[in-house]
């Protein structure tokens, strides 16, 4: 008994670890299978033109001198990253989203503990929220630079001046984009990604189990316990989600800073830059090695966010 | 055991009202703050708008002028200068972009969330590296492609970039809202019989529009 039992212990693993792997390997295409489409579809659409990217940011190619193309080694990013203008646009880059990611994402997460009570005309409420990420970028930008910002008929020296003549009094009609051409351009963009936060946030909050809050209601929590101790760590993923995809996209913002002030008064940053090396000075091969260096930096950055302070890639999988 | 039952309903139907009953002046301010809010938040659009039917010396105006005639001048000019090709171009790329990166989106959600490939932290990480390029930076390669192959001044290939730009917040947000679909729930609905189709469709189409009921 126990030899035939041995027999086909021994005479099985040959014949079962094919079959088991086998099997494991249709269940791991089998979820593989559903990823495939947008994984194909997302590689040679972006992946095979970065490969040329890479290529030409190690060439001298300017669209002005035709006869000089060739390799030039790593002369343009020693060029890029000794030039002056693309210092001060990554320091403007950093200032830039590391502001209106903080502010909109407090903003957000405020306006969402808001929203997420019952009240009479929630639902309108939330819509308006969500109005200004529904503008399109550069109809933004315009909207801000020249209905709002304009020193002459903009609505905020237009309310200024109306504010004014109620107390009969003149007040200056300050020139904000000359003035504060940064942060001109920070309330801009903190009007469009705070409802991208508090939509993420909003969503968040409404899918914490309330009966563990209940429970700690009953048990006399106060309101800001429950906070700290309860909806703020679950809040957590949602938090770091908003932050993360908020900051890779603030980084890459042009239109905002192309329409507002086009760059000037100390505002450009390193999408700006590249669009001026790309379209004033037709320098492909630098432009091309400032983007890999940004890809670089972001893919830096992004990774120790993720692997050390963030929750996001932390949990068990199923 | 029923008395029990009975017993216990009107109780806690009867401690909810209590509960919801008062409304205390902090509720008031609170709803009255959201209020407030979001009247800013739209308020430059509405001033927008506003000002959209407004002549252009009125919209002009400072102090502004809030109550000036309305006119449709502006949507006239802008219906005169034929703005029917652009509209229809941004419409057709626009939505069936969306459609093409949904249909994407959401296997690969599901295959990064639900029944996740090993590795899927690597994934969703390659899919948000492919925003950290500078639009501007990548635009070089796709220009000589198009231009290779024909396709400049086409639509489609219009679509395609759209869908390949949007795909990678669609797919980290689909997942994070299906990475909370309760196990418990698909693993029901298996044993109850429902296929693929059938689970997608009832439960996690289901659970992940916001706004639909969601047991809790």
């Amino acid at each position: 008994m126990s030899a035939v039992a041995e027999s086909t212990r021994t005479g099985t693993p040959p014949a079962t670890p094919p079959d088991d792997s086998a099997l494991a390997r249709a269940g791991a295409w089998a979820r593989r299978a559903p990823l495939l489409p947008a994984l194909i579809f997302m590689i040679i659409i972006t992946q095979l033109p970065f490969l040329v990217t890479l290529g030409i940011s190690f060439m001298n190619w300017n669209a002005y001198y035709p006869d000089e193309i060739g390799f030039n080694g790593l002369e343009n990013y020693r060029r890029v990253l000794t030039d002056a203008n693309t210092r001060s646009a990554i320091v403007v880059t950093v200032i830039l989203t590391a502001s209106v990611v903080l502010i909109s994402l407090i903003l957000g997460l405020l306006i969402a503990l808001l929203l997420d009570r019952q009240f009479r005309g929630r639902g309108v409420v939330r819509t308006m929220m969500i109005t200004p990420f529904l503008i399109v970028p550069v109809a933004a930008a315009l909207l801000w630079k020249h209905a709002l910002f304009n020193p002459e008929y903009g609505l905020f020296n237009g309310v200024l001046r109306w504010v004014g003549n109620l107390f009969g009094q003149n007040w200056p009609q300050p020139d904000w984009i000359s003035q504060a051409p940064l942060w001109a351009i920070i309330a801009a963009l903190v009007w469009q990604w705070t409802p991208f936060m508090m939509l993420i946030l909003l969503a968040g909050l409404q899918s914490r189990p309330l009966d563990v809050v209940e429970a700690a209601k009953i048990d006399g929590a106060t309101s800001w316990q429950i906070f700290w101790n309860m909806t703020f760590p679950h809040l957590r993923q949602y938090i770091e989600l908003s932050a993360l995809l908020g900051s890779v996209y603030v980084v890459q913002n042009f239109d905002a800073v192309f329409v507002i002030t086009a760059g000037g008064l100390g505002t450009a940053n390193l999408p700006y830059v590249i669009y001026q090396l790309f379209y004033t000075a037709h320098e492909y091969g630098r432009a091309s090695a400032a983007g890999v260096i940004v890809v670089i930096a972001t893919i830096i950055i992004a990774t120790f966010a993720l692997r050390t302070v963030s929750t996001l890639f932390r949990e068990e999988t199923r | 055991m029923s008395a029990i039952a009975s017993a216990t309903t009107p109780g806690t139907q009867q401690a909810q009202p209590i509960q919801h009953r008062k409304k205390p002046r902090s509720a008031i301010i609170l709803s009255g703050t959201a209020w407030i809010v979001g009247i800013l938040f739209v308020l430059p659009v509405l001033w927008m708008v506003l000002t959209s039917f407004h002549s252009e010396p009125d919209a002009a105006k400072n102090p502004p002028a809030l109550f000036a005639p309305l006119s449709l001048e502006g949507y006239k000019t802008f219906f005169d200068s034929g703005p029917w090709p652009p509209l229809l171009n941004s419409l057709t790329a626009s939505v069936l972009s969306t459609i093409l990166v949904l249909l994407l989106a959401f296997p690969a959600a599901y295959a990064l969330s639900i029944k996740p490939v090993k590795k899927w932290t690597d994934v969703l990480f390659f899919f948000l590296s492919t925003k950290m390029l500078p639009v501007v930076a990548g635009l070089l390669p796709l220009y000589l492609f198009a231009q290779a192959v024909n396709v400049l001044d086409n639509i489609w290939y219009l679509l395609i970039l759209y869908t390949s730009m949007n795909l990678p917040i669609v797919v980290w947000m689909l997942r994070s809202f299906l990475a909370e679909v309760p196990v418990e729930m698909l693993e029901a609905a298996q044993l109850d019989g429902a296929g693929l189709i059938r689970t997608l469709r009832s439960i996690i189409a289901r659970w992940s529009c916001p706004g639909s009921p969601r047991p809790r």
